[in-house]
């Protein structure tokens, strides 16, 4: 649809008024004919039809005064009405003539692959009809596809690659899908950056060792490195709001609960239950708690508010016997918090090497959110809590 | 055969209308022949019959279409193009002289090219340098065309018949005085070989050949000269590629004596061809010098004093003939 | 347009014979066994190729001077276009014609032209036969760069255009008319701008890509059928030779004469084949080998074969006897 505006007719005109129209809506106007009166403070003039077509609806009434370049009327455009003695249609094509200079490098070509690009695309379920070839005649290679592969896999050129023996094909389960979307979805969209450091467990291994059997005779739960980590977590949570925060659309929504994803290993895959309101917790209610949600997620007794509502995960590989990882953000949270296996190293303290328990902690983080120093702060705030604990952790 | 008479011009038109209608291979091609029906009307009235499929009009491309006419034609059309003027054949010359009359020879006789090029030629109408040549000379002695170049509508109309009909490229000459001419014509179907010249007028006293609007001013000086005692025999040959050596060789010998009577010019032009000819054939028969009146190697001037001074009339001709009969060798 | 392993092996062999049939014909040139001119096609076979993959038998193709190539890729049988370079009674147009002349009609090669831009009103022509007969055949004017300077391409196209004739303008953009560079003597950037002056679509492809030429032109065959009119394809080409054999080449550097014999048609599709696994090395060697023995063939007949009677210099002129 066509916006007739109201022209600007003179240098000062600013607005004018709709004198009449020549034109009533569904009549056919055509370019450069005669459509309405406009009366400015010095004259009133015809104005043409910008375009040919039909007047769909006429928006400024007569006698209305409406300011330059606000809409006046609409007009469906359709072209120049050919008369009947005209020579008979030549095809749209012949037409438009601006488009039929072409340059074409590669013509248009559908679906044209080589039998060692196409083969390479099936073994790695690659969607042939996203790539522009770059072969003979724009033909798709199997240099195109392995860069989607992102595979350095060098293929002989004389071979076509033997078959790969599949034992099994089983479908994707449902929860397997969805995070399998969810993280395929943030990978490509989120700007995430990882950081990492190096944590002395030194001192938390004496608190553990000191509060484990007082936790267990208490609630009869084993307090774990993962509850501690937790608390250090919460505890640096409530000084860091812009990390406790979501990002949704274009609003960051900061969380006034600290609500403690942890990612667990069961049966199906990857669950996370979420601590909710971790930050208020006593590390005593947080045992409780995390023991709680675990012992649902084996039992696959987890609840939808079990698994919702989180503001930062903590995912502990250590226990797989990992040393350091980049975990990913789970959306639409900020961060994400991965830990590594507490490890005896030789280390450097006061000028001396001790042996001491050390872990690496990698902090991946959503750069649209938070910017790289301000993340560095807290990854650096939980260091400091954990390797200084205090009261807190009593 | 029932007697009638027709203009020129209607013969032109009648035997394109009865070739469209029995061979569906031959279609018009040129400039301006639908509406005006050709500059002189020698295709009006075709398109109202056969509509625009068979009578195409073209841009002025004179090299384009008559180059597209000799490959419609290598593939089998029988297009019969026209090239308004003669004097516009330069701008064709490519087609004309390299490609369409070369193309079967050059391919080893493996395919042929029956396309015929209608054109106007002649002066007499004050058209000046560009529209008033002859040029069937150049024609001719360029190898692959035949040349056809009537004086009469009977001639017109039977010999275009043929053109339209024969396997080769054909140029087809008509001399813009003689459209308007009125001459017998059946109005059953006929055609005229090409290669058979045609005795106007019989005589023994000497042998005048003349073409096109040259015959005509070459049977009026004949008239005079018989008055005076002279019997001239003229002889039209009606097509030049063919050539129909063996009627004026004859005739030479009967008469001792030949006048070449050619619009065309002198120099290396047609009448240098004919002489020449005779001279080689006839020699021992040859009572006198051969004598020839033609056009001299100039344009043709605007003016139609000039334009009367430069081409050949009764006067000239008569002078020649007197010329030749009077002729006594001195020893 | 199915494109498959038959069709690009189909392919690679056409442009082979083509280059083997060149280099042969250099070497006999030089050896005196072929009188006249002769301009070799080499590096351009993409262009011949990949069109006339396009064509059906019963399609006809206008030639140029550079024509071999073409003819090779029409159908013309190497041993009858040997003969004819060699001047012989058995050759294509008897040894009427020679190099710059070649015909075969049966096969839809309407001739080669001596003249720059020669043929093209010609195959015109033929166009307007197509048109006039209501058959679904179509034509194909190739030609050079410099020839799209030419008269005769200026009025044919607007012919082609007026009338939707079912004509390919192909032109081989090889960068020089004889010696000239077409850039000194062509104000537009290219020959395809060329078309919008005619109200006929231009297309600039790769014409050593084979395939992208033969994509190019079975589009523009397909409108032609459909009587959608003509369309002016210009292929960006190379020689790797001279504008004719003695050629001293002066206006072209050894270094660009080596980055076009870089740009290979031949050698792009051999390796293509073998990267992408459409043929093995051997496959390739195999039609090679092949090749290399039609054109041995092809020589050894044009050489054994008779010279045309002297008298024969007097026929064909006309269909009827000669005047």
């Amino acid at each position: 649809m066509f916006e007739v505006t109201m022209p600007k007719l003179g240098l000062t005109m600013k607005e004018g008024k709709v004198v009449t129209w020549y034109k009533k809506e569904g009549e056919r106007v055509e370019k450069d004919e005669p459509l309405l009166a406009v009366e400015t403070e010095k004259i009133t003039n015809d104005v043409g039809s910008p375009v040919a077509g039909i007047v769909k609806k006429i928006i400024a009434q007569e006698d209305t005064v409406v300011p330059v370049t606000e809409t006046v009327a609409l007009i469906e455009e359709a072209g120049v009405v050919e008369s009947a003695d005209e020579p008979e249609d030549r095809g749209d094509e012949r037409k438009p003539l601006g488009k039929m200079k072409q340059v074409v490098e590669t013509p248009s070509v559908k679906n044209r692959v080589s039998p060692l690009a196409l083969k390479i695309a099936k073994d790695h379920n690659i969607d042939l009809s996203e790539i522009k070839g770059t072969g003979l005649g724009g033909m798709i290679t199997k240099n195109d596809v392995l860069k989607l592969v992102g595979s350095t896999v060098q293929v002989p050129s004389e071979q076509v690659p033997s078959e790969i023996e599949v034992t099994e094909t089983v479908e994707m389960s449902l929860p397997r899908r969805k995070t399998a979307q969810r993280l395929a979805q943030m990978h490509r969209e989120t700007p995430h950056v990882t950081l990492t450091t190096f944590i002395d467990f030194t001192d938390i291994v004496k608190i553990r060792n000191r509060l484990k059997e007082m936790i267990e005779k208490k609630i009869g739960k084993k307090l774990t490195f993962t509850h501690l980590i937790a608390k250090a977590v919460s505890m640096a949570l409530k000084e860091f709001q812009d990390i406790n925060s979501r990002l949704d659309e274009n609003k960051i929504s900061r969380i006034k609960d600290i609500n403690l994803g942890i990612a667990v290993d069961v049966e199906e895959g990857l669950v996370v239950p979420v601590v909710k309101n971790a930050g208020e917790m006593s590390l005593n209610e947080l045992v409780t708690r995390v023991s709680e949600l675990m012992d649902k997620a084996r039992n696959k007794n987890l609840a939808l508010d079990d698994i919702t509502g989180g503001t930062f995960t903590i995912s502990n590989l250590g226990t797989f016997g990992v040393d350091a990882f980049t975990p990913l953000i789970n959306p639409p949270e900020c961060a994400i918090l991965g830990i590594g296996k507490i490890l005896k190293r030789a280390w450097v303290v006061n000028e001396q090497i001790e042996i001491r328990p050390i872990a690496t902690f990698s902090l991946t983080f959503d750069h649209r959110i938070v910017d790289g120093a301000q993340a560095a702060r807290f990854l650096q705030r939980i260091k400091e809590i954990l390797e200084n604990p205090k009261e807190d952790f009593k | 055969m029932s007697k009638r008479e027709i203009l020129f011009v209607e013969a032109i038109r009648e035997a394109l209308r009865e070739e469209m209608r029995r061979d569906e291979a031959v279609f018009l091609m040129g400039e301006d022949l639908r509406i005006w029906g050709a500059p002189l009307g020698q295709t009006k009235g075709i398109w109202d019959e056969f509509g625009d499929k068979r009578v195409l009009d073209t841009p002025i491309s004179e090299m384009g279409f008559i180059g597209a006419g000799a490959g419609a034609a290598a593939l089998g059309s029988r297009p019969v193009v026209e090239l308004m003027f003669i004097d516009f054949f330069g701008i064709a010359g490519e087609q004309i002289f390299n490609q369409a009359p070369k193309l079967r020879y050059m391919f080893g006789g493996r395919m042929k090219v029956p396309m015929v090029i209608r054109t106007l030629i002649g002066a007499g109408m004050s058209a000046a340098a560009h529209h008033s040549s002859s040029a069937y000379s150049i024609i001719a002695h360029m190898p692959g065309w035949k040349c056809v170049i009537p004086s009469n509508p009977y001639d017109a109309k039977g010999l275009l018949k043929t053109a339209i009909r024969d396997d080769d490229p054909v140029m087809y000459f008509e001399h813009k005085m003689l459209l308007n001419t009125k001459g017998e014509a059946p109005e059953e179907e006929y055609t005229i070989p090409l290669g058979e010249a045609a005795i106007k007028r019989e005589g023994e006293d000497a042998t005048v050949v003349a073409l096109a609007w040259m015959v005509h001013k070459a049977l009026k000086a004949a008239d005079t000269l018989s008055e005076e005692g002279i019997n001239i025999e003229v002889i039209d040959p009606r097509t030049i590629v063919p050539l129909d050596k063996k009627t004026i060789i004859n005739s030479v010998k009967k008469t001792g004596r030949l006048v070449v009577v050619d619009e065309d010019h002198e120099r290396c032009g047609l009448s240098a061809e004919l002489s020449a000819i005779v001279a080689e054939e006839a020699f021992d028969s040859l009572k006198a010098p051969i004598k020839r009146v033609a056009t001299p190697t100039v344009p043709i001037p605007f003016s139609p004093v000039l334009e009367d001074a430069v081409i050949p009339n009764e006067d000239r001709i008569i002078k020649a003939v007197k010329e030749v009969t009077s002729y006594k060798a001195s020893k | 347009m199915e494109i498959n392993k038959e069709k690009l092996l189909e392919m690679y062999r056409g442009m082979f014979v083509i280059r083997h049939f060149e280099t042969k014909t250099k070497e006999l040139f030089a050896g005196g066994k072929i009188p006249g001119f002769v301009h070799l096609y080499s590096g351009e076979e993409g262009v011949a190729v990949g069109v006339c993959s396009a064509l059906r038998k019963d399609d006809y193709i206008g030639s140029t001077h550079r024509g071999h190539g073409h003819c090779i890729a029409k159908g013309g049988d190497v041993k009858y276009i040997m003969a004819e370079l060699y001047g012989r009674e058995t050759g294509c147009c008897r040894g009427k014609g020679g190099s710059m002349h070649i015909a075969d009609f049966d096969v839809g090669i309407m001739g080669a032209s001596g003249i720059v831009g020669g043929s093209i009103p010609l195959i015109t022509g033929a166009a307007l036969h197509f048109k006039y007969k209501e058959t679904d055949q179509v034509a194909v004017a190739f030609f050079g760069d410099g020839a799209t300077n030419q008269g005769s391409f200026h009025e044919s196209i607007n012919l082609a255009a007026i009338w939707d004739l079912p004509i390919l303008y192909v032109c081989e953009n090889n960068k020089y008319a004889e010696s000239t560079s077409i850039s000194s003597v062509m104000r537009v950037k290219t020959v395809a701008d060329r078309a919008e002056a005619y109200g006929v679509p231009g297309i600039t492809v790769d014409g050593n890509d084979v395939v992208a030429v033969y994509e190019a032109a079975s589009d523009a065959v397909e409108r032609a059928r459909k009587g959608k009119g003509p369309t002016l394809l210009e292929c960006e080409t190379c020689r790797h030779h001279g504008h004719f054999e003695g050629d001293s080449g002066t206006y072209r550097t050894k270094e660009m004469v080596e980055e076009c014999k870089k740009r290979c048609p031949i050698k792009r599709l051999g390796k293509f084949l073998e990267d992408e696994g459409f043929a093995t090395k051997q496959e390739i060697e195999d039609i090679e080998k092949d090749v290399e023995r039609e054109i041995a063939e092809a020589i050894e007949f044009a050489d054994k074969s008779p010279w045309p009677k002297p008298e024969d210099a007097l026929k064909d002129v006309f269909v009827t006897p000669y005047y």
